[in-house]
């Protein structure tokens, strides 16, 4: 295969939500999500560097909430991008915008992932988790109640926890999840509800705690 | 779906308790029950919890993300001829060329099918052309052999 290289980190054009700004001659320039694609399906990178900007750090948040692991999290965003770029001649604007289609694609490469290496990251965290298990009683420190939320999230089947981080964290709407899923919106509020019903169990000894918390700080003002 | 109290719970299992992340549809009837019942209240506020510890599950910053993947070697986007030829007479970037060039190939196209349609009838309108055939015909038929063959 024949590889070019881009470099576009100069001379960056303006980017708003949902459309991309491009500077011309003749000033800005407002692209829809279907002039984008057609614009990346037709070799222009400049308007694919664009995308990258605009829609990379939303893929990465959730490729490593899935996932728990950044390295991981980059390989899937970088294959979800490669994708854009060779597959974007494909997309069809009826079905789902830049938006949903990427998280679509990363959701795939993440549930491909996560069944390769299905136990690896719970053992890790389980082992961090021991390890910290005296600090526990006394400190729950901003970072520990990170590890134990993200091992809780982690211990959620795999459906829900996409459920729960694309519509908790990526913000997208029923709708759009429900596309990315491939179900409907009706089994996704299920999912939802599941998910958030098992994080109620797991993490209730952070609610005592953060409960607890709030009174002593009440008692002590 | 009416909003009801059940309807109302069902909405904060699943979506939390954040009227942001409720469904477009039902968020102002939602936000008029919560501000008309104390038990809407009541069931927001057991669930607040779980969405303050959730919100506090940041990713992390992904500051190199963009140079790594601007960087990244792209392979050949693969084409077939007619995409290529398509790509080729209308170009979907966003170019100014594309601009006038757009309205050129589609005005053109007429008088490109024009001259398909004008050249075909044309063949088999020329009468010389059926003539033609008959006359080598016969004159292949004149030149045959037709003498008994010798034992």
């Amino acid at each position: 295969m024949v590889g070019t290289s881009i470099d576009l980190l100069g001379g960056r054009p303006n980017i708003t939500t949902g459309v991309v700004n491009l500077q011309t001659s003749g000033g800005r320039r407002m692209l829809t999500d279907e002039q984008i694609m057609a614009a990346i399906a037709a070799g222009d990178q400049r308007t694919y560097a664009d995308a990258v900007r605009q829609h990379s750090r939303a893929i990465a948040f959730y490729a490593w909430r899935m996932l728990g692991n950044q390295s991981e999290a980059e390989d899937v965003v970088q294959e979800t991008f490669l994708r854009l770029w060779t597959q974007a001649g494909r997309w069809q604007p009826d079905r789902a915008g830049i938006s949903t289609w990427l998280h679509r694609v990363a959701h795939n490469l993440c549930i491909d992932q996560m069944r390769k290496d299905k136990s690896a990251l719970t053992d890790e965290l389980d082992e961090d988790l021991e390890a910290n298990q005296c600090t526990l009683e006394d400190d729950l420190d901003m970072d520990l109640r990170q590890r134990r939320l993200q091992q809780a999230i982690t211990q959620l089947p795999e459906r829900q926890r996409s459920a729960l981080i694309l519509c908790h964290y990526q913000g997208l709407s029923n709708q759009a999840v429900a596309d990315i899923m491939e179900l409907s919106v009706d089994a996704l509020e299920s999912l939802l509800a599941r998910a958030r019903r098992s994080l109620k169990v797991s993490l209730a000894d952070l609610k005592q705690r953060t409960n607890g918390t709030n009174a002593k700080r009440q008692e002590n003002t | 779906m009416s909003m009801n109290l059940q309807r109302f719970e069902q909405l904060i299992d699943a979506y939390g308790t954040d009227p942001q992340r409720w469904p477009v549809a039902e968020r102002s009837a939602a936000l008029k029950l919560l501000a008309d019942s104390e038990q809407a209240v009541e069931l927001l506020q057991q669930t607040v919890w779980l969405d303050k510890s959730l919100d506090q599950f940041a990713a992390p910053a992904f500051d190199q993300l963009h140079d790594r993947l601007l960087k990244m070697p792209l392979p050949a986007q693969s084409k077939s001829v007619l995409e290529r030829l398509v790509q080729w007479l209308v170009p979907a970037g966003p170019s100014e060329f594309a601009e006038w060039w757009r309205p050129a190939a589609l005005a053109c196209l007429p008088l490109v099918f024009g001259l398909f349609i004008g050249m075909r009838l044309d063949l088999f309108a020329d009468p010389s052309v059926e003539f033609m055939a008959d006359d080598a015909e016969l004159m292949y038929i004149a030149l045959a052999d037709y003498s008994e063959p010798q034992e």
